[in-house]
């Protein structure tokens, strides 16, 4: 019986634990009325919160950082506006850009920004042994592609003219140069910090200083980053109290953080079939904020390669993917089928561009004309880890290529294997994805297929027309003539299918009821700049 | 006693330096470049150059492997390839003591729920209970550990609201994913115990110590239960190891920043310095924590030592 007490009287003391931890409940709450943290989920961590040495993980430096230009929505339409260049003057020729620069902006360790930080900056990028990995966003700059080459000291083309004033001059007059430098890889750093933090800028919050509205706080490895707002924002600073980036891998765990009211934002692109859940529920179908994404997928047969140097080849694949079935099936009707690469949403977008359309018997013929009877055509698609819906696509499209008589083996590799390949050239065919940087077609044409870009891709294109074209274009000052040019290289493009365009996804964000004046980034990305967000 | 424990640790060297040559090995023969990871299509030759040669990756494997043994000897795992000038010893000792929380945790649950359940249906044979109990403990070996998290996830904390979704921040954010892993061990330490009690009771000692007129739980406590658990032990030696290196899904799930997380994701980016640290950390656990069984045993069964 004594037993019986003491084991009851245990019992007790677990249940009282238990209901005291969960009574303790989330201290990082703030009581209302306060400034809040915006909880935005990630399902990674990056690699570096140093924008000049990622590609892709631009969420933080967007928030951290700023650019000499900006660009954002205005009216629902792309638009560049000053930053911390207050304006500028660009010569006849389209060679020199001077930049004045504001002289009320202080960095987040105190210093003020100076003409030298914009130089200091550039000359980081191009400097070979820092090992930056976004060159191209500076490489027409006089005297820039010397400096990675390691044939000059300095970039000649940056020059300071005084404390606020900076002049740039190009090695060519590049149209698309304003647009450019607005995008997130050309964030201006403070010299004397960013040399004191030498390999640990980007790595460590505390000495990863900027100028933008949010301050980097903490980083917890696979947990969260927390930024803090910027008092001293040269702008009004953020009425909240700053950002905190869940680290959440699993979508369905970030589905019922989102809905327990955890999360302020989810990006329900990633979790597509629960945009209709989120329609139909009371609490968040006037919460949705869909925009065309200012990037679309396509496939790049590589053409340096049998069989997709045979035209005939191309267009038979191009026929038989069925794009619309795509959308429907695996994106649940939210896109749009595209005919290019410069989609609705991009400068210069062409409406009347038309690309080859799904005809299955039309593709069975190109094949007998490429000389393959209806199953003798074997082909290889290389994906690395990718994501679900990617390899669902090239599963579907396997299916679609199986029934025009072609044989597709999808070989899916890590992402080390893969960049292996793309660098030398040996990816036979693969989905690919392209998302504006800048706004200007240049940005999406020139980075697939320029004669630069072939030797770092697996695109194989061995077209003088279309290489020469492109570095026309870029030349070309009168926007108008510019904007045409590209409109032709592409439909060159198009006619020869040296890419199967297949849609434009559209970007569904949900937020939570009290959050306000969140608009989707003008190009469709997730990352994005939460300055301007309110949260009630 | 202290010779055997000795004699143990010193087979465990020549293992642990075979497991690592194997794994050094095996990384640098399957396809694919650390650089084309870090600098993907926006490489220059020069900086190619620079990096491979800063990174000594020009050297020939056995010069690597050398420099490498005597590098984390010193405790130095090197830089990782894909997450910026991080060094890696840094990085798994941020995420080990998250692990260690989470498999204590996990053990805890696992074995509070698991040998009594086992000593139960071993007691209670045959009977309604026996069956439910072991029911039961069939489920938790059985169900995938994802879909018990999300199971859990749902009704804990999406519906009930009474624990954190994910992340790892409070005790209370230890509880779900303690039950998830602790759950599907508790099963098979359940399951064990029951067969190896069983087995024990049959035995003539056994007899012999009710004939002297002791209690049924003296019986079983003192003289079925230290025998029949020397295989449980093992085993769970062995779950701890495992949980140590890291319970992959259950972290990702409830977004643990632990081990199993940056272990795959060193795989998935070919993170080599990662994955070699990772995976040298945790077979050494793993080598830990068969000692630690061999000690045990030879704790439980003086035999052992004798021999």
């Amino acid at each position: 019986m004594k037993q019986r007490k003491r084991s009851i009287a245990l019992l007790l003391c677990v249940l009282m634990m238990f209901v005291f931890v969960v009574g303790c409940g989330d201290k990082t709450k703030k009581p209302s009325g306060e400034a809040k943290y915006l909880n935005v989920p990630t399902t990674y961590d990056p690699s570096t919160m140093d924008v000049q040495k990622t590609t892709s993980d631009y969420d933080i430096p967007m928030n951290i950082f700023d650019r000499l230009l900006d660009c954002l929505t205005v009216d629902g339409k792309p638009k560049l506006v000053p930053a911390l260049a207050k304006s500028w003057d660009i010569s006849d020729d389209g060679l020199v850009y001077t930049f004045h620069l504001r002289d009320d902006v202080k960095f987040h360790n105190g210093e003020m920004f100076e003409a030298d930080d914009v130089k200091f900056t550039i000359e980081r990028m191009m400097n070979p042994e820092n090992e930056c990995v976004n060159t191209w966003f500076y490489d027409m700059i006089k005297g820039a592609e010397d400096r990675w080459n390691g044939k000059a000291d300095e970039v000649v083309g940056v020059k300071v003219i005084d404390e606020h004033t900076v002049e740039i001059t190009l090695e060519y007059a590049f149209g698309g140069f304003l647009a450019n430098i607005s995008s997130t890889p050309c964030a201006i750093y403070n010299r004397e910090a960013t040399e004191a933090a030498g390999d640990q800028f980007g790595v460590d919050p505390k000495l990863t200083i900027g100028s933008g509205p949010f301050i980097a706080k903490e980083w917890v490895l696979n947990d969260k980053i927390v930024l803090d707002t910027n008092p001293d924002y040269w702008q009004a600073p953020s009425t909240l109290a700053g950002i905190v980036y869940k680290n959440i891998p699993d979508e369905e765990t970030q589905r019922m953080e989102f809905e327990a009211g955890n999360l302020d934002i989810f990006f329900a692109s990633n979790a597509i079939s629960q945009v209709k859940h989120f329609q139909e529920s009371d609490t968040w179908k006037d919460q949705i904020h869909a925009v065309r994404e200012a990037g679309s997928y396509f496939y790049l047969p590589n053409m340096s390669m049998e069989p997709y140097n045979d035209i005939n080849v191309r267009k038979a694949l191009a026929s038989a993917i069925d794009k619309q079935q795509l959308i429907d099936t695996i994106y649940e009707g939210f896109g749009w089928v595209s005919h290019g690469v410069v989609v609705e949403g991009i400068l210069g977008y062409n409406p009347d561009l038309r690309a080859m359309p799904y005809d299955p018997e039309a593709a069975k013929q190109y094949l007998a004309a490429a000389g393959y009877k209806p199953g003798e055509l074997k082909i290889q698609f290389m994906m690395d880890m990718g994501t679900g819906t990617e390899y669902k696509m090239n599963i579907a499209i396997q299916a679609m290529l199986k029934d025009v008589g072609i044989e597709m083996e999808l070989v899916q590799t890590d992402d080390a294997t893969y960049y292996h390949h793309r660098l030398n050239g040996t990816i036979p065919m693969e989905r690919n994805c392209w998302w504006v940087d800048y706004n200007d077609p240049d940005n999406v044409l020139y980075t697939y297929f320029s004669r630069r870009a072939q030797e770092s891709n697996s695109v194989g294109l061995k077209d003088e027309w279309v290489f020469n074209m492109l570095d026309d274009a870029r030349r070309e000052v009168n926007e108008e003539k510019r904007l045409k040019m590209y409109q032709e290289i592409e439909a060159h493009l198009v006619e020869n299918v040296c890419f199967i365009p297949v849609f434009q996804p559209q970007l569904t964000v949900i937020t939570q009821p009290n959050i306000t004046n969140y608009k989707p980034a003008w190009n469709g990305w997730t990352s994005t700049c939460y300055y301007g967000v309110g949260k009630n | 006693m202290l010779t055997y424990i000795i004699k143990r640790f010193l087979i465990a060297i020549p293992i642990l330096i075979g497991i690592v040559l194997l794994i050094f090995v095996m990384l640098q023969i399957i396809p694919g470049d650390p650089i084309s990871v870090m600098m993907k299509e926006k490489a220059n030759p020069a900086v190619i150059a620079n990096l491979t040669e800063r990174m000594g990756l020009n050297d020939p494997w056995y010069i690597r492997f050398g420099r490498y043994i005597w590098d984390a000897l010193h405790g130095d795992f090197g830089i990782s390839y894909k997450m910026n000038n991080r060094e890696v010893t840094g990085m798994i000792m941020d995420a080990f003591p998250n692990t260690v929380k989470l498999t204590v945790a996990a053990l805890i649950v696992a074995w509070s729920i698991g040998i009594p359940v086992g000593i139960i249906s071993a007691v209670k044979r045959g009977s309604l209970l026996d069956s439910t109990l072991m029911t039961f403990s069939l489920m938790g070996v059985s169900m995938p550990a994802f879909w018990v998290a999300l199971l859990f996830q749902y009704i804990f904390g999406y519906t009930l609201r009474l624990l954190p979704i994910s992340g790892f921040s409070s005790f209370a954010h230890l509880i779900m994913p303690a039950f998830v892993l602790g759950w599907s061990s508790s099963g098979s330490i359940a399951r064990m115990t029951r067969t190896n009690l069983l087995e024990a009771m049959s035995n003539d000692y056994i007899r012999t110590a009710r004939a002297k007129g002791l209690r049924e739980s003296g019986v079983i406590r003192l003289h079925a239960l230290k025998n029949a658990m020397m295989p449980v032990v093992t085993m769970m030696a062995m779950q701890v190891a495992w949980m140590l290196s890291g319970a992959v899904m259950t972290e990702t799930i409830f977004g643990i920043p632990g081990l199993g997380r940056i272990t795959v994701d060193a795989i998935k980016n070919r993170d080599m310095p990662l994955l070699q640290g990772s995976t040298i950390f945790a077979a050494t656990l793993i080598i830990l924590g068969n000692l630690v069984a061999d000690i045990a045993y030879s704790y439980l069964d003086p035999r052992i030592r004798v021999n």
